[in-house]
């Protein structure tokens, strides 16, 4: 059975979430404290892919703010290196849902942005920024301006700034949840091309349980809000995989199950949000 | 040798059409054919406003005949006067407009950046930005005295408050997801106002100076002409009061001329930063 709760006892994760907690206070800091994550644990080791799943606002962009280093005061710890997460870590990336390439640059500069920033020098970010471009497949729209490209292409342009600076862990929010299903899948066999390459630890959020399925090692499955770990599966499907395995039997089963661990807590979530 | 396939028509702006030189030389002769149509439109209405006052339908007091507009025009620009009038509202707007540019921008973002300041001066700063300014100039006067020196802190005053205000949105507006990239690429905070901040807020900002501009413009050429001090607008009260019909329709040419020429180069400018 690939279910079961997650109690690992490894002490090396590349990311490791303990017991973290963390409330919001409404109406300007004024309000009742809603609590969005209720004492978390997870480790995930270097080099894998995780996956959280779970309800519409339980609380896992929380989550991942936290490991980025963008929400500095919560209970617990998120660790890299043994390093206590408040600010954000040198060793991470981050790729959002929400349009987040800069218009006001073309492909190129935008993927050369960081390494610019970190004061590399011309030719070299130039160079670097080129194959990147390449290996997310935008070889010929290097010149154009976000303005100019697809939905897609933008998020691919996200993905290459992120992925230039070589992070150890990149965290992704629902990176792909604006794009056509094909888009998607395309994008999606092609981050496990890079990520199998670059050997990059990766923690991804969706909504889309076909695409956990297809991406991850592991899929975390939360509880509606204050999220908890409800489970964690582990997908034993084999590797390199492209999007062919969506028509194998263990893909639907798999599917099938996190479906039925997340059912009542959609159900939950969905219920607490009519009653306001 | 196009390399890129486009799928919209080859407009002036797609990276396709600037580099084909066939494309630019349509687009000059296309350009030029327009301003010729313009031209033709105004030397058409000025035959027939020669003809109407010619024929004594209008009278030579209201309306000068656009022909002794003209020399009036060609010989106060030939014996230096006009020069001298432009010189002198050209020095005061651009005194006045630097200066409202530089103070109003950086005051707007530090309304941003001290939320509690823009909080108090916000519904202060609309209500004076609806206020007729002009209306301070005896205050200039008696402070000031009657000179340049007066009009161009009218003009200053004028445009300083449409780009506070722009500026200010300007930045309340900012993607949030742009300054969460920030800070996950651990950009200074000098980075982070240069190369995202900044940039993210130009469009906006062009808008404010444009308005800026115009404000200035108009109330240091109101200034002139209500209390005849400085260049075209004095000269304007001056012809009006001599009851010399063509030289006040030449001067008002010429403050047309000024306005147009500031607006040009206002195009010019936000084209430059629009170009995405
Ligand atoms: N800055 C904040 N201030 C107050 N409440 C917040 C803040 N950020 C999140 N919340 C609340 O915390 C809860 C969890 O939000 P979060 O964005 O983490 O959910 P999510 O799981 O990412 O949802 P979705 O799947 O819809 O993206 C929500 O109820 C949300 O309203
Ligand atoms: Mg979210």
């Amino acid at each position: 059975m690939s279910t079961m709760t997650d109690h690992r006892t490894h002490t090396t994760g590349a990311l490791v979430v303990d017991n973290v907690s963390k409330s919001f206070r409404g109406d300007g800091g004024l309000g009742e404290p809603v609590p969005a994550l209720g004492n978390v644990s997870l480790q995930v080791d270097h080099g894998e892919f995780v996956s959280l799943i779970g309800p519409s606002g339980c609380g896992k962009s929380t989550l991942i703010n936290i490991a980025a280093g963008l929400v500095g005061d919560y209970d617990g710890a998120v660790r890299i290196h043994g390093d206590r997460v408040t600010t954000p870590h040198p060793g991470i990336g981050m790729v959002f849902q929400e349009e987040s390439t800069f218009p006001w640059l073309t492909t190129q500069q935008n993927v050369e942005f960081g390494l610019r920033m970190s004061g590399v020098s011309a030719k070299e970010r130039r160079d670097q920024a080129r194959d990147m471009i390449e290996l997310v497949g935008l070889g010929n729209a290097a010149e154009r301006y976000p303005a100019k490209l697809s939905g897609g292409m933008r998020q691919r342009v996200a993905l290459a700034r992120a992925l230039v600076m070589e992070p150890e862990i990149l965290l992704m929010d629902e990176p792909f949840a604006a794009l056509d299903e094909q888009t998607r899948m395309v994008l999606g066999e092609e981050l496990l091309r890079i990520q199998s390459k670059l050997q990059q630890t990766v923690v991804f959020v969706t909504h889309n349980l076909g695409e956990a399925v297809q991406l991850s090692d592991r899929v975390v499955a939360m509880t509606a809000r204050p999220a908890t770990i409800k489970a964690i599966v582990e997908v034993d499907l084999p590797r390199p995989r492209d999007s062919s395995i969506v028509s194998s039997p263990r893909y639907g089963e798999l599917v099938a199950e996190l479906w039925s661990l997340l059912r009542d807590e959609a159900i939950a979530a969905l219920g607490e949000r009519e009653r306001g | 040798m196009t390399t890129i396939t486009n799928t919209k028509p080859a407009g002036p702006v797609t990276p396709a059409g600037r580099r084909d030189p066939r494309a630019v030389w349509r687009r000059r002769l296309r350009s030029l054919r327009g301003t010729a149509g313009r031209l033709v439109i105004v030397v058409a209405l000025g035959a027939v406003l020669e003809w109407a006052v010619a024929s004594g339908r209008i009278s030579q007091v209201q309306l000068p005949r656009p022909t002794d507009m003209l020399r009036a025009l060609v010989e106060g620009l030939l014996d230096g006067h006009y020069l001298r009038l432009l010189g002198v509202t050209l020095a005061e707007t651009g005194v006045a407009f630097t200066a409202a540019a530089v103070v109003g921008t950086t005051l707007g973002y530090l309304l941003w950046r001290r939320p509690i300041l823009g909080r108090a001066y916000e519904p202060a700063l609309y209500a004076l930005a609806s206020a007729p300014i002009v209306l301070l100039y005896p205050v200039l006067l008696v402070v000031f005295g009657r000179n340049p020196v007066a009009v161009t802190v009218l003009g200053f005053l004028a445009g300083l408050l449409p780009v506070l205000i722009t500026t200010f949105q300007a930045f309340q507006r900012l993607n949030p997801t742009y300054l969460k990239v920030a800070r996950v690429m651990r950009l200074t905070d000098r980075q982070a106002f240069l190369r995202v901040l900044l940039p993210a807020a130009m469009p906006s900002v062009v808008v404010g100076l444009r308005l800026g501009l115009t404000f200035t413009l108009l109330n240091v050429l109101g200034m002139e002409y209500l209390a005849g001090i400085g260049g075209v607008g004095s000269e304007i009260s001056l012809a009006y009061t001599r009851l010399r019909s063509d030289e006040m329709y030449g001067a008002l040419v010429l403050s047309i001329a000024l306005s147009v020429a500031f607006l040009l180069l206002l195009n010019r400018l936000t084209e430059r930063v629009m170009r995405r």
